[in-house]
């Protein structure tokens, strides 16, 4: 071996997913929003499978039952419907809408930023400016009034949370893009006559799906939070179709008659949802070692 | 790596006003492409004119066709975007269709409201944010920074309407030290400002999540100027930790933070909605969630219009604040 | 200071230190001793990794948290590692300070160069605040900064590089230390701004009783500087001794490898060189660079009139003037020349990444286009050519195996008998073995490799299409000089066997000396001098190319004598013609 006296790279022995995966496992706030994440899933998609609740017909002879009654562990509604069933109902939404559209939204991001980046020049000058505009226009505000046109049913919500929130990703990827066309590999393939295709989809890419996956998980908290604010504001999916921010909604004008039950879960659950993200995405970040939103 | 000769006086092209005038471009730019989107949404809003909304359920088929025609709506769509575009130049945003008055007076009331409790939230958020940021960078990786970072998290999870909400259950109903709603009737400024109560429970659900945005900024910007070669030179030349961050982060970390602030104000402005809706606050986000339940599309139209160009200039005046306070831009104004 | 010049002032005994991360423990220094004395350059020397920055550190005590450090350092009688923070800020800056070694980097850009100096004055409080300003402009000047009290209202970003290592420099001396670390202070400056910089350096330690604890891998600025010498390698110090006993007769086994990996450079006949200058010899600058060997043949490579612009802040300037120069078939040129010469454009430029402005370029007669899309006829020239780059951290994607990067090329010109997986897996056999790795590298993935042995990939990666010219910029600037040596042999090798020309480019001399056949000198975007690179060497023409060649510090103690020697004959030859032209 003639390379004797070269120090080998140190602490790298492993292979790169094992690396990755044990800065992973180090960030235990990211272990529990993994577990939090799949727990939460099981109980909006599996739950309604073991406590099967009516969520359709409206009972107003048992409406707002404390919490506690038999047969209702967290109460029933103003409607009368069953509490525990509902929030796994309203999680249904929640979840389906943040999952989609926060993919939505990296997926256009990625495509808008990598093709900016790469192309560089005036394209990209022109590409960007788009994006400011788009960013400049505050996504509660487009949504308020798209929701104020047509009510929203859960696609629409889909596709319209993710035509406003592609705007940040854009802006990163098309930062990585920029860095990753003048790297010396990059270089290379064009020396040698390589495509532009094929540098983008076999180099620039590939060298993102870091950045790509990390704010991804970021958007779907965000995405969870929108839909929260809008159903809050009474423009969100309508009823027998429901989510967390609209049943808390609901419950807000028996504040003062002190049935907390019809507030507090469907808030913490919001709560606890979007955070799980976060620390998910967080742990991500160290793991796949990317810059993205301020840690 | 440089050659041993003074750096050059840059050209032009490279000079802080070439800086300005293609950053003023840009941002014309982008207003322009921000009245396109707008005018995109009133068409998909009122695909056959205002004619309808303005007069009401009463008004016949004829007077809304008239009215239509007489404002230019049955023009060919270029025309009436300039039609729009001039028209926007001179202040003028339509008629409301619930106010009885003109969208400019209705934003005209409403927001100078909306500044006043932004800018009392910007203040005390960044007040609070920034030497928090610091303490955390500096503590980095300790318990002290674990819990205000893991207290960040939920902050920035829990949207301003729970946690409003939690507010006004703790300190309204239970405790009843402050008051739940701002005054009612109509309040100008100034009588919100000699009733401060009413602004406390407000400003901090509005500030809240700011603070948990912009300490991880600061603490991110911290972090990153501390791993910088100058903090090394710095502590070789004897200067303690605590002083190196006095006289050398701290500056450095905080153009970049503000540089986010311009970027921020939409998120902020968005919040406010929330904010207003929850306290009954009479600002311009009250006014646009009333016009979104009540469908009152010039009114929705010209406050988003208004939010557009106002981020678009805040964004210009915090990039020109950072290249001013950065010597290697501001040098080359002379 | 009359002293007892054999008591040292900084003594280190048995210093251990060791870095508890989250993915283990490992050893940086181990039970290393040694001591300076007043007055004297200390050189710790050793290839990156070795552990010379951590040392450096544990005396100033700037160590991260992760650091565990033992054993016994001590300045003057205090030990060190006793003394607390508050006392250890006292010591930094006034009784040890420190240069460091990226200069673009050490100040801090939002504060006047001035204000830097001052407050390593007012922090130890030696003086008034207001007499610090008028101290911080003296140091300013001391250091060779002209007209300093200007110079110290400006911001770091208004000086060169050189001068800014320069106000690091006076940094470093202002409240007159026992000891100095110098922790490879030359080593991100131009060849020529280094000789400058060490001729501070050694002015500074002739002229006072300070302590330099120089920390460098260049044996060169070692023979220039340094009194006395520490080798060190994984961890522990293996060789102490004088400069001379440690470059001209080193004993350890490892000092004696690196010694001998050292690229060298023939003696210049510097009496001649000299001579020649203090003449006036005026035929150098009006010589007609040759061109290149005329033997009938199309040159594997030709440059002809070749004019480059490059954007920068959205203004064009013209990095390449008017370039001529070929390279024959199975011939090494050798392009050398300082950051900024335009050396790395002209090869990006014969590589199709940037288009010339004026003139062509051309490989075996056939011009090199840079368009956006490439036609079928460009994709055919670009097969003859094969590139390596200088930075082995982005010559593989590191999402992409050995093989996948090597056979790239293969696939993008869907090479004749290389359509099948096989044959493509046996191409990429022959070449790792070729560039002596073992052939399971292929499924290896490129951080998993040493920068060394990721050079070698990119040289595989280079000719797998059997190009008819390589280009090889700085191919080794980044890798310390044991593995260069490996990696230029590779080169070496690989242009023996398969007969390609080559354009090698780099700023150092010596490895042009030992690669080349023939050298081009550029300066300023232009060639100023080509020719048999013995006779370059050993008699240049050009006032550049002079300056350029006793600029670089040898490290043969008798040659570097010589070179500094000539550097100061030279110096005041060209004053003299100063003087001449102003009357």
């Amino acid at each position: 071996m003639s390379a004797t006296m070269e120090l080998a790279p140190r602490l790298s022995s492993a292979s790169p997913m094992t690396r990755a995966w044990r800065r992973f496992r180090a960030n235990k706030l990211a272990l529990i929003g993994t577990t939090v994440v799949i727990i939460l899933v099981l109980f909006c998609f599996v739950g309604p499978l073991l406590w099967r609740t009516d969520q359709v017909t409206v009972d107003l002879l048992n409406n707002n039952q404390a919490w506690g009654t038999a047969g209702h562990p967290l109460g029933t509604d103003a409607l009368g419907y069953d509490v525990l069933g509902r929030l796994m109902k309203g999680g249904q939404t929640s979840l389906t809408i943040g999952l989609l559209a926060g993919i939505l939204a990296t997926f256009i991001g990625t495509c808008w930023g990598a093709i900016a980046g790469y192309v560089g020049g005036p394209v990209d000058a022109v590409m960007m400016r788009i994006v400011d505009a788009g960013i400049a226009v505050p996504a509660m505000f487009l949504l308020l009034i798209l929701s104020s046109i047509t009510r929203p049913s859960v696609p629409l919500m889909v596709v319209v949370i993710g035509l406003v929130s592609w705007l940040v990703p854009a802006r990163l990827i098309r930062a990585e893009a920029i860095s990753i066309k003048t790297r010396d590999y990059v270089l290379a393939l064009r020396a040698v006559g390589g495509s532009h295709t094929r540098a983008v989809a076999r180099h620039i890419i590939p060298n993102t799906i870091g950045t790509m996956i990390v704010n991804a998980t970021f958007q779907v908290a965000d995405a969870i939070l929108l839909v929260a604010f809008i159903s809050y504001l009474g423009m969100g999916v309508q009823p027998p179709a429901t989510d967390w921010g609209a049943m808390l909604t609901k419950g807000i004008q028996y504040t003062y008659a002190g049935y907390w039950w019809l507030i507090f879960p469907a808030g913490l659950l919001i709560v606890i949802t979007v955070c799980a993200f976060n620390f998910v995405g967080d742990g991500l970040r160290d793991m796949f070692d990317v810059k993205g939103r301020a840690s | 790596m440089a050659t041993d000769e003074d750096v050059h006086r840059r050209p032009f092209r490279s000079s802080f006003w070439w800086f300005l005038i293609k950053r003023l471009a840009q941002a014309l730019l982008v207003i322009l492409l921000v009245t396109l989107i707008v005018f995109t949404l009133m068409h998909i809003a009122m695909p056959n004119g205002p004619g309808a909304g303005v007069l009401g359920l009463q008004a016949t088929a004829e007077q809304i066709a008239k009215f239509n025609h007489d404002h230019g709506f049955d023009l060919p769509i270029w025309q009436q975007y300039f039609n729009y575009l001039g028209q926007i130049l001179h202040g003028d945003f339509g008629e409301s269709f619930q106010l009885n008055m003109t969208v400019g007076m209705a934003i005209g009331i409403r927001l100078p409201k909306t500044i006043l409790l932004s800018v009392i939230c910007i203040i005390v958020a960044l007040a609070i944010a920034i030497p928090m940021g610091i303490f955390q960078a500096t503590r980095r990786g300790k318990v002290s920074d674990y819990i205000l970072t893991g207290a960040n998290f939920v902050v920035y999870s829990t949207p301003s309407f729970f946690m409003g909400l939690i507010l006004i259950i703790v300190f309204a109903q239970k405790l009843n030290l402050l008051p739940a709603t701002a005054p009612s009737g109509v309040p100008s400024v100034l009588d919100l400002l000699r009733q401060p109560n009413f602004l406390v429970l407000p400003v901090i659900t509005g500030s809240l999540g700011t603070i948990a945005t912009f300490s991880r900024y600061m603490r991110s910007a911290t972090i990153d100027n501390l791993s910088e070669d100058y903090v090394r030179t710095a502590r070789a030349k004897g200067t303690s930790q605590p002083r190196v961050v006095v006289r050398h982060v701290v500056r450095n970390s905080l153009t970049p933070v503000i540089a986010m602030l311009g970027y921020y104000l939409p998120v902020l402005l968005g919040g406010m909605i929330v904010v207003e809706q929850l306290f009954n606050y009479p600002g311009m986000g009250l006014l646009f969630w009333q016009a979104a339940t009540k469908a009152d599309y010039p009114v929705l139209l010209g406050c988003i219009l208004i939010i557009a160009v106002a981020t678009v200039v805040g964004s210009l005046l915090a990039d020109i604040i950072q290249a001013l306070l950065d010597p290697r831009t501001r040098g080359q104004l002379t | 200071m009359s002293d007892p010049i054999d008591r040292p002032v900084l003594t280190v005994e048995h210093l251990s230190v060791e870095f508890h991360t989250d993915e283990g423990t490992y050893p940086a220094v181990n039970d290393s001793s040694f001591a300076i004395e007043p007055g004297k350059v200390l050189a710790l020397v050793g290839e990156s990794g070795s552990g010379k920055t951590v040392t450096s550190l544990a005396i100033l005590g700037l160590l991260p948290g992760t650091a565990r450090v033992a054993g016994k350092i001590s300045l003057d009688g205090e030990s060190l590692l006793d003394a607390g923070e508050q006392r250890m800020n006292e010591i930094r800056g006034q009784a040890i300070s420190m240069i460091f070694q990226e200069p673009m980097t050490a100040l801090n850009p939002t504060m006047t160069v001035g204000a830097q100096v001052e407050e390593v004055l007012t922090n130890h409080k030696v003086c008034s605040k207001a007499e610090a300003s008028r101290r911080a402009v003296d140091m300013l000047d001391r250091v060779g900064i002209p007209d300093a009290a200007r110079r110290a209202k400006t911001f770091p970003h208004e000086l060169s590089g050189g001068q800014r290592q320069r106000v690091v420099i006076a940094i470093a001396l202002a409240c007159e230390p026992k000891l100095i670390i110098a922790d490879e202070p030359t080593t991100a400056l131009d060849v020529t701004v280094q000789a400058e910089i060490l001729d501070l350096l050694r002015r500074l330690a002739r002229e006072s009783s300070t302590a330099f604890l120089l920390i460098t891998h260049n044996m060169g600025v070692v023979a220039d500087i340094a009194d006395d010498v520490a080798v060190m390698y994984n961890g522990d110090i293996v060789e102490t001794g004088t400069m001379r006993q440690v470059l001209l007769e080193p004993q350890a086994d490892y000092s004696k490898q690196l010694i001998a990996a050292i690229p060298k450079m023939p003696d210049a006949h510097w009496d001649d060189i000299v001579a020649a200058a203090a003449r006036q010899d005026a035929d150098a600058q009006e010589m007609t660079p040759e061109v290149g060997a005329d033997d009938g043949k199309p040159p594997a490579l030709a440059f002809s009139g070749t004019s480059i612009d490059y954007m920068r802040g959205g203004r064009a300037f013209r990095a390449v003037h008017d370039v001529s120069l070929t390279i024959g078939d199975d011939e090494i040129l050798g392009l050398v020349g300082e950051s900024g010469s335009g050396k790395s454009t002209l090869g990006r430029c014969a590589l199709g990444l940037i288009p010339a402005a004026e003139g062509t370029v051309s490989v075996l007669n056939h011009a090199v286009h840079a368009r956006a899309l490439l036609n079928a006829e460009d994709k055919a020239v670009r097969a003859q050519i094969g590139v390596i780059f200088q930075d082995p951290g982005s010559s593989l994607d590191p999402r992409m195996t050995i093989a996948q990067a090597i056979e790239e090329p293969l696939l993008v010109h869907g090479a004749e008998g290389m359509t099948g997986r096989r044959a493509r897996q046996a191409r990429v056999d022959e070449l790792l073995d070729a560039v002596e790795l073992p052939s399971y590298y292929a499924l290896r993935y490129p951080h998993e490799l040493s920068g060394g042995q990721r050079q070698r990939v990119g040289l595989a990666r280079a000719i797998v299409l059997n190009p008819r010219v390589l280009i090889a910029d700085e191919p080794t600037s980044a890798l310390d000089v044991s593995v260069q040596a490996h990696v230029l042999d590779a080169l070496r090798s690989l242009q023996a066997k398969y007969h390609f020309a080559c354009l090698f480019i780099s700023h150092d001399l010596a490895v042009i000396n030992e690669m080349s056949h023939r050298v081009a000198v550029m300066w300023r975007g232009r060639i100023v001098e080509v020719g048999e690179t013995s006779s370059i060497l050993v008699h240049p023409h050009h006032p550049y190319t002079i300056r350029l060649l006793a600029a670089v510090p040898s490290p043969d103690p008798r040659e570097q004598a010589r070179r500094r020697d000539a550097r100061r004959k030279l110096a005041q030859i060209a004053e003299v013609a100063e003087l001449a032209d102003g009357a």
